[in-house]
């Protein structure tokens, strides 16, 4: 895993240049990587009134969400929006499978997916209000053996 | 960052999440300055009773509205929660 310091750093620079990150605290920067990312924790999203991301702050998110980011498939997701200047943090999980991540974001009534290979979202639909049977934290991903 | 932050922003209901505290899911439409667009979703605790009751009574699934968060970084888990919200030019704020 990248040291928390090093990772904090990496995201709050990555999100300086481009606007934005998603990052994985195994693997590192994950843009144009070819994997689909679904937020399946939204109580876990939070943001912030700035465009700059102290990496402080990057550091305290990585530190509260460690429980689901040692999950290889969870990553850190940043997001400058340019409509009013706020950053927007949550905890994003990606998967290879464009079928997959479409299964998964039906599942909890997502309104899109986004292909990190060529930052598209991809709308499939649903409303981003809560699901009937939402699960607890640990159990929203499929098992990793499932294919 | 030592004191709560509070950031007011405008936002579509996607529904009220039952629990303890009870959550309000809201999504947002964010561009990037490259122009690329995303949908971010968030659920936000309503720690307040009055505040639940008037979100109850004025807001529905779709409606735009703009909301207050809070946000206290200095804290483990960096607890947030709903300080407000208005519909139009109606405004609803907790009491404490």
């Amino acid at each position: 895993m990248i040291p928390v310091d090093e990772a904090s750093r990496q995201i709050s620079a990555l999100h300086r240049t481009h606007g934005g990150s998603t990052f994985n605290v195994y693997f590192g920067d994950l843009s144009g990587e070819p994997l689909y990312a679904v937020s399946v924790y939204p109580e876990r999203s939070r943001i912030l009134s700035q465009e700059e991301l102290d990496p402080e702050i990057v550091q305290h998110f990585i530190v509260d969400n460690l429980d689901l980011l040692e999950d290889p498939r969870n990553n850190v997701g940043t997001w400058l929006n340019r409509d009013d200047g706020d950053t927007y943090l949550d905890v994003a999980s990606t998967l290879p499978s464009r079928e997959q991540a479409v299964g998964l974001a039906r599942r909890y009534n997502q309104i899109g997916i986004f292909d990190l290979r060529v930052s598209e979202l991809l709308e499939i639909g649903g409303t981003g209000g809560p699901p009937s049977d939402l699960p607890p934290l640990e159990q929203r991903l499929p098992d990793r053996g499932a294919s | 960052m030592t004191q709560p932050e509070s950031v007011a922003t405008e936002v579509t209901v996607a529904g009220i999440v039952a629990g303890d505290p009870p959550l309000l899911a809201w999504q947002k439409r964010l561009h990037r300055p490259d122009g690329k667009q995303k949908v971010h979703v968030q659920w936000t605790p309503v720690l307040d009773q009055a505040l639940l009751e008037r979100l109850q009574r004025q807001v529905c699934e779709g409606d735009q509205i703009e909301i207050v968060v809070v946000t206290d970084w200095s804290r483990a888990g960096a607890p947030t929660y709903l300080a407000g919200f208005s519909v139009g030019a109606m405004t609803a704020r907790t009491t404490g």
